[in-house]
């Protein structure tokens, strides 16, 4: 009686794991708040979240999610397969032989704006052509460099969004990209506030995907399957208004 | 002497086109003026108004904000009027977006948290005040006047002349919200019905009372049962199967609303005390300084205590009863004019909104007589068992103008200048005579009001009253609207298609409400939860939650009588 119930569990054992839906994704390593940043080690945000959710509603019992430098998380781990994808990339057509984009599925559409110095009279009207250079950018954002090189401007990408603001404080010209939550909160720190205007017309809006790699395992229709699930999370009325309040 | 030739030449120009422009812009505010009458002001006072709106925006001329409001007349008339009007004054264009309620909530929620751009400001209703507050992710519109934005800020504004600036008011009475329309929710019923001598001795002979306005859901019940079914003959000669009850059930944001701003108030789930019940308020919540500490019985709270139950139990029963059967696929909107169809006899929760719809007033309608005036009054909601003198009678509120903090400079100052010009005294008459939602003083006592009084049912008398004060909205004390008001309507909804019962749907809803607060990030007075404990320690502590009661003796009340309460 004994052998046949360590059996049965053995069998369930087997079968469990012959069912068991895994996925490993990157996100970048930044703090990037409230759509993705690391507390104690450990992926967090909106974005996180959302994908997190989308995943566990398909039955996905094991979501390993990794932090990288986004260059790295794209050109090394989704190009090598190492990763089955990615959280959070904007969509760019250099990525397209190697990376599968959503047709249209967004994790979140996400604005930034433009941050000056104070004290400038320049105000930003939505015209790329007359922002104050050199433009500073986070360097993963590479459709934001590409639209800025594409008007001709001097352009400086960094790692994150505090050197792009020391920068500005000390050469006290140029601009920064940035969200408004991220500007709010350098205003907060003695750094910098008041040293710096927030423009009141955004600088861009876009859609933030998670983005496949052409070697992931995953079938195209699970992938389908996974970004459909987002976009009905995203259109869950209570499910976001609950996102939203905990952030 | 070519360029001095040249130089006179420019100048002329320049002087020519600034005339014309001066002219055009004259002629603007005139042509606006007549066309905004009747108003509390003189037609020279509203001409230096608008004259005062064209100076302030002239810094701005030829840029564009985006607003967002909720789908009801007045907005859609200041989207049709008053954009115009204000560009032609101005040079300012706005694009006034009217969407569902549901969406305003969405949307604000989703550009102060994630600080995106999605509107420069938006109508929201001041039931967010207890977010806002919390959140510090909104425009205080004090500190904005009396700082960066004084040179915008019309000083013919008089915010002492709103009716109920209040609601838009944090703990400290900063201004948060500024009201644009306003909106009470009262007791709706066919007056030439219940003063039809036949139907009148039908009734007595039935219950053996008098019919009446009634003053409690018992009275309400048996005046609903009577009516549902009766054959009643309509002004214009119709002939209706009546219905007793009118109310709406579909699952959607606006069934949630349904509970928080009207059937646990009213059935009694809160303490005593205005505007809201302290420590419990309408939505089963207990506050302690400030601080939300529980919504279920366990934890001091009252969502799923005896009241909140018969609050839903009695909604399903009388929507299934006594309403249309398709009351339950309607959502607020759909109800919202639905009583003008002539067959609806009573209403215990009638969102004044709908009463401008041209189906209560236009005359060869079914509820308006051969002399014009319409057969149907308003009056105060009858009260549930639960409910105790010193609570607050009704519900009302104002949609708001909130400017959301991440809309800066220019757009914040042309975003003030569209919210004054929409509530200012120069349209505020006006406004109300389109949509029937008065935010002003001055609005509601004027002569013209007084002389067709009689056009609006009982409306200019509520307004009028001091009674008009214990109709609130849903205050401070609610940590975060749009999180939590998502919870209510999904159980609701399981609950009308019987999945649980009242009580079970209850609990669920309360219990979901206290983790949903738990886990708010928020950056002052967040919630605390109590400590559990049994019910019965909380259910016999005085106030809220409140022991269950019996049914109160049926009682109703001539008009006439009633309606003196708000003559005083």
């Amino acid at each position: 009686m004994r052998l046949i119930s360590l059996l049965t569990f053995a069998i369930m054992l087997i079968s469990n794991t012959g069912n068991a839906k895994s996925i490993k994704l990157c996100v970048e390593e930044r703090n990037w708040y409230p759509f993705t940043y690391f507390k104690n080690s450990q992926p967090q945000g909106m974005h996180i979240d959302i994908t997190k959710k989308a995943l566990t509603n398909l039955g996905y019992d094991e979501i390993i999610i990794c932090g990288a430098p986004r260059i790295r998380c794209l050109q090394i781990n989704a190009k090598h397969g190492r990763v089955d994808g990615i959280i959070s990339v904007v969509y760019d057509s250099d990525f397209k032989d190697y990376i599968i984009f959503p047709q249209k599925q967004k994790i979140m559409q996400v604005d930034h704006l433009v941050i000056t110095y104070t004290g400038s009279s320049y105000e930003f009207e939505g015209d790329l052509k007359t922002l104050p250079q050199p433009v500073r950018v986070i360097s993963s954002e590479t459709s934001f460099i590409d639209r800025l090189k594409n008007v001709g401007l001097n352009t400086e990408a960094v790692k994150n969004d505090v050197q792009n603001f020391d920068k500005l404080m000390r050469d006290q010209i140029g601009s920064v990209i940035t969200t408004s939550l991220v500007a709010e909160k350098m205003n907060e720190d003695k750094r910098y506030q008041g040293r710096f205007e927030i423009q009141a017309t955004p600088f861009s809006s876009d859609a933030y995907l998670l983005v496949f790699s052409q070697k992931s395992k995953i079938s195209r229709k699970e992938m389908t399957a996974i970004w459909n699930e987002i976009e009905k999370l995203r259109h869950d009325y209570v499910y976001m208004l609950q996102i939203f309040a905990q952030y | 002497m070519d360029l001095i030739k040249k130089f006179i030449f420019m100048v002329s120009l320049v002087l020519i086109t600034t005339a014309v422009e001066a002219d055009q812009y004259d002629d603007a505010i005139k042509k606006w003026a007549r066309q905004f009458q009747p108003s509390a002001l003189t037609l020279e006072e509203q001409m230096a108004e608008l004259k005062w709106f064209h100076d302030a925006g002239a810094a701005f001329q030829g840029k564009k904000i985006k607003s967002a409001a909720e789908h009801i007349k007045t907005h859609y008339w200041e989207r049709d009027v008053l954009t115009k009007a204000f560009e032609e004054i101005t040079g300012i264009k706005v694009v006034h977006e009217i969407i569902g309620e549901g969406v305003v909530v969405r949307n604000i929620t989703e550009q102060i948290m994630t600080g995106r751009v999605i509107f420069d400001i938006y109508v929201n209703d001041a039931d967010m005040i207890g977010t806002h507050l919390r959140l510090n992710r909104v425009v205080d519109l004090g500190k904005y006047m009396q700082g960066s934005g004084r040179q915008y800020t019309n000083p013919r504004l008089d915010l002492n002349d709103f009716l109920n600036p209040e609601y838009g008011q944090d703990y400290e009475g900063n201004q948060l919200q500024l009201p644009d329309q306003q909106f009470a929710n009262l007791y709706w019923f066919r007056y030439d019905w219940f003063t039809d001598q036949d139907t009148k001795a039908a009734f007595q002979k039935r219950f053996g009372y008098q019919l009446g306005v009634p003053l409690n859901w018992a009275a309400y019940e048996d005046i609903a049962l009577f009516f549902t079914g009766r054959q009643m003959t309509n002004p214009d000669g119709s002939v209706v199967k009546a219905y007793g009850h009118l109310d709406y059930g579909k699952p959607s944001p606006s069934l949630g609303w349904r509970f928080t701003d009207a059937w646990l108030s009213i059935a009694g789930v809160g303490d005593q005390g205005l505007p809201n019940g302290l420590p419990v308020d309408e939505w089963g919540i207990r506050v302690e300084n400030k601080i939300p500490v529980g919504s279920c019985v366990e934890r001091g709270g009252a969502l799923d205590g005896p009241a909140g139950v018969y609050a839903l139990t009695k909604y399903i029963e009388w929507l299934n009863k006594f309403a249309p059967p398709e009351a339950k696929q309607w959502e607020w909107h759909q109800a919202g004019p639905m009583a003008a169809k002539g067959n609806i006899a009573q209403r215990i929760f009638q969102y004044i909104t709908w009463l401008s719809d041209d189906g209560f007033h236009k005359p060869g309608t079914p509820l308006v007589n051969a002399d014009g005036k319409p057969v149907w009054r308003v009056a105060p909601t009858p009260t549930g068992r639960y409910w105790d003198q010193g609570m607050k009678v009704g519900y009302q509120d104002a949609g708001s103008w909130t400017i959301p903090w991440n809309v800066r400079g220019k757009r914040r100052a042309m975003a003030w200048l569209w919210a004054q010009f929409c509530s200012s005294k120069t349209v505020a008459l006006k406004k109300f005579l389109v949509g029937g939602t008065p935010v002003r003083k001055s609005t509601v006592f004027h002569p013209y009001l007084t002389q067709n009084a009689y056009q609006w049912g009982g409306l200019i008398e509520f307004y009028r009253s001091p009674e008009e004060k214990k109709w609130t909205d849903s205050g401070t004390n609610v940590p975060h609207y749009p999180a939590l008001s998502g919870i209510w309507w999904s159980n609701i909804a399981l609950a009308i298609k019987g999945e649980l019962n009242p009580q079970q749907a209850m609990s669920k809803l309360a219990r979901e409400q206290d983790e949903m607060m738990i886990k708010l990030k928020l950056s002052k007075y967040s919630p605390r939860l109590n400590p559990k404990q049994k019910r019965e320690y909380w259910l016999q502590q005085p106030g809220a939650p409140k022991p269950e009661r019996k049914r109160p003796v049926p009682k109703t009340i001539s008009y006439q009588e009633l309606i003196k309460n708000w003559k005083k």
